[in-house]
């Protein structure tokens, strides 16, 4: 049975997280289940991005990916695995079959995604810094 | 007997500086989650190891410190 998603999703940004803004419990669902993970918004990346322990966790290999797509990081080019996950969902607001690359955020971070465009695109993205919110629309 | 439900930002608390799995069994109107310590673990891939081992289907899995390093800024 498909997932039933709700129209608006708001997260408040906590101000001492405004280093970064922070997304609480973000839901990756896949064939194994799902993880419950913290991530940092990305506008500016295409892709929403997840460690590989997660992906494998809820039932993906990404070191047997086919699809593969070149990414630039402190260290220069390297060719990420790219996978579609069956559905990611912040509160009860959700999209599913999502493109994502993974690949795993610095240690120096306690998140383990970034919330990049292919997901943002399924959402009217609404951000305001002087009150700390993160809206999220759906459209269509 | 049911186990008693903790409260993740206490358990937060309890394992300072560690990667936690926790299952959450209810969200309270105010954002508070209740439920289980599945794991915990310095490590973060050892802590992801030790779910897949467990076949852990559902988790919460989230750094209990701050998001960010204090002194460091992040540019993605």
């Amino acid at each position: 049975m498909n997932p039933v998603f709700a129209e608006k999703a708001i997260v408040f940004i906590p101000a001492a997280e405004q280093r970064g803004i922070i997304s609480n419990g973000v839901k990756i669902n896949g064939p194994n289940g799902f993880r419950e993970i913290d991530m940092i918004l990305d506008t500016g990346a295409v892709y929403t991005v997840i460690a590989w322990d997660v992906a494998k966790d809820i039932g993906y290999d990404p070191a047997i990916s086919e699809r593969r797509m070149p990414i630039v990081t402190a260290n220069g080019i390297i060719e990420a695995p790219l996978i579609t996950v069956q559905s990611i969902r912040i509160r009860d607001l959700g999209a599913e079959s999502v493109d994502l690359i993974c690949h795993d955020i610095p240690e120096i971070t306690g998140i383990e995604g970034l919330l990049g465009l292919s997901f943002l695109k399924h959402f009217r993205t609404l951000i305001d810094y002087t009150t700390g919110l993160l809206e999220l629309t759906a459209v269509g | 007997m049911e186990m008693a439900k903790a409260n993740l930002e206490e358990a937060k608390r309890e394992y300072a500086g560690q990667w936690l799995a926790f299952l959450v069994v209810e969200e309270m109107p105010t954002g508070e989650l209740l439920g289980h310590v599945i794991a915990h673990n310095p490590d973060r891939r050892e802590l992801h190891r030790e779910l897949r081992e467990k076949k852990v289907d559902r988790a919460y899995v989230t750094f209990a410190g701050p998001v960010v390093k204090p002194g460091y800024a992040v540019i993605l």
